[in-house]
């Protein structure tokens, strides 16, 4: 083969099997781009329906209890802040749950809140 | 007086194996050339990773060429070995040449001489394309999948000037080799031409990586003269996010797909892909930042430092060199032209919702091409962001040019 045939060949062969390929790699990307937020929106959809329900439901799920006096408290006595913090408290804690907050109580005090959250420190990996 | 006597043997001795007397003009005119590169890459940051290894690589070997001699045996008669030592020697190996036994002797080759087996045996380029691969983000491409045609495009460069460089004399692998310098990608560059001309590795990694740090003053007017300011005002859309599972199934989709396709590309898609599944999983946080800082580090002063001891006066004063110099100019013009003006036709079919700047990034050079169409872009519109778009025709370059890569090495080899 002389040069010049050499020459087009390479450049013919070139462009053609890199165009060719990246396009193969585009048509894959968008297929699987495509399946992939399909599942996950699938999958999104399915959690809200579930929590919708949930809500829909019965309104108390899970009773939370925190630390508050012995005697029942009603929420009255507890400006809505606290009520907020204690539920965001209770979500960094169980964050794959869903809940409602029905009542705060004060449990007894067996444990300070300092050793109570180290305990839970030393105990989250497990 | 005998004292005095071997005095003055011994410092006529030392001037004998000093360099005054070994080296050349060559050599002394190389010298010059590569503290004129140590200048620029310290004064001028011209890529001072590599280009400063480079060029300190290459003022060792012309100081000091046995630095790069290779091994070899020397032969000595069994008989004259006993005279001259008393004893016969268990060490060397004896052969047998017409009758008369002979120790084999050998003489060890110069310390960048093993190194430089790194890159002869292409070692090091895939490794630096695995801490490439753990740096880059291809969440632009995987966003944007279209870009892949871009830095197809850009490729365009790397086989005109295959063809220039047949036209001009250079041999069907010296053409190869020269051409693929318009990828604008170091280790490839490097990777393809220490398998077809290694005797140019210095010509051509000082062309490639000088053109990569000039990449914003070679692109820039290129890319004005093949645009019109409107075309270079377009605002372009808002990539849309990329899930993690997404950017984890990419390195996995590609190197299939390509292995199959061009199994030459293989080591370097093949490495660049790992480094970017060490970074995307998430789950060997360690491999990937050694991949990325360390292990590229260490590579580089290697590649750098080995690739500068090829270019010795002998190798690199030649009228070939200049013909390098001139076509890498000319590849890394017809890789941006081929970018822009795919971009261009890529903005027609989409009415207007591709800006053509982003073409030129293409080219590989990342992330430095991707930056020079946002500069671009931004002085006909100030208030257009093309970083991020660029980002996507970047790194497809890479991907691109190591498949241009393959091609050629499964033709020309």
């Amino acid at each position: 083969m002389d040069k010049f045939q050499l020459s087009v060949t390479v450049l013919l062969t070139g462009l053609v099997v890199v165009f060719v390929l990246l396009l193969v790699l585009i048509i894959a990307i968008k297929i699987y781009s495509t399946i992939v937020s399909k599942a996950q929106s699938k999958r999104e959809n399915k959690k809200k329906a579930a929590i919708d329900a949930l809500n829909k439901s019965k309104e108390p799920d899970l009773t939370v209890i925190e630390n508050t006096s012995d005697a029942e408290a009603d929420e009255g006595g507890i400006s809505d802040e606290i009520i907020a913090v204690i539920a965001a408290a209770v979500s960094s804690m169980y964050p794959q749950s869903s809940y409602t907050v029905k009542t705060v109580k004060r449990a007894k005090n067996t444990r300070s809140a300092w050793s109570t959250a180290g305990l839970l420190e030393s105990t989250r990996p497990f | 007086m005998e004292v005095l006597q071997r005095f003055f043997d011994s410092i006529l001795n030392i001037i004998k194996v000093s360099g005054f007397a070994s080296l050349g003009w060559q050599n002394y005119v190389m010298i010059a050339i590569s503290i004129f590169l140590i200048y620029l890459a310290i004064k001028k940051e011209y890529e001072p990773l590599v280009l400063l290894p480079i060029a300190f690589g290459m003022l060792l070997v012309n100081l000091y060429p046995s630095l790069m001699a290779a091994p070899s045996y020397e032969l000595q008669t069994v008989t004259d070995y006993i005279a001259q030592h008393g004893a016969a020697s268990s060490a060397y190996p004896i052969i047998e040449q017409a009758g008369v036994q002979y120790y084999q002797i050998p003489s060890y080759g110069g310390l960048l001489y093993y190194l430089y087996q790194g890159v002869k045996l292409g070692i090091y380029p895939p490794l630096i394309f695995l801490g490439i691969g753990a740096m880059t983000d291809f969440g632009p491409l995987i966003a944007n999948p279209k870009s892949f045609l871009l830095g197809a495009a850009a490729q365009l460069g790397i086989f005109i000037t295959f063809i220039g460089a047949i036209l001009i004399g250079f041999t069907t692998k010296e053409a190869g080799a020269i051409g693929i310098i318009g990828g604008a990608d170091g280790p490839t560059a490097i990777f393809v031409t220490s398998k077809l001309a290694p005797h140019l590795l210095g010509p051509i990694a000082v062309a490639a990586y000088s053109y990569m740090a000039l990449v914003p003053i070679i692109q820039p007017p290129i890319m004005k003269a093949l645009t019109t300011k409107k075309e270079r005002e377009i605002v372009m859309e808002q990539l849309r996010p990329v899930s993690k599972l997404e950017k984890i199934m990419f390195p996995v989709v590609v190197i299939i797909l390509v292995a199959l396709f061009v199994p030459d590309a293989t080591p370097l898609v093949g490495m660049l892909m790992l480094g970017n599944i060490f970074k995307e999983s998430g789950v060997v946080d360690r491999i990937s930042k050694t991949a990325q800082n360390e292990l590229m580090n260490i590579v580089t002063i290697f590649l750098g430092t080995t690739v500068g001891a090829t270019a010795t006066g002998a190798v690199f004063l030649t009228p070939k060199t200049l013909g390098i110099i001139a076509l890498g100019l000319f590849a890394f013009a017809c890789g941006t032209a081929g970018g822009i003006l795919f971009g261009k036709l890529m903005c027609k079919f989409t009415k207007g919702k591709v800006n053509p700047l982003i073409g030129s990034a293409g080219v590989s050079a990342v992330p430095m091409a991707a930056r020079v169409a946002q500069k671009v872009g931004q002085e006909a519109n100030p208030t257009n962001f093309l970083l991020m778009h660029a980002m996507g025709p970047n790194v497809a370059g890479v991907i691109g040019s190591a498949v241009a890569a393959g091609v050629l090495l499964s033709i020309l080899q």
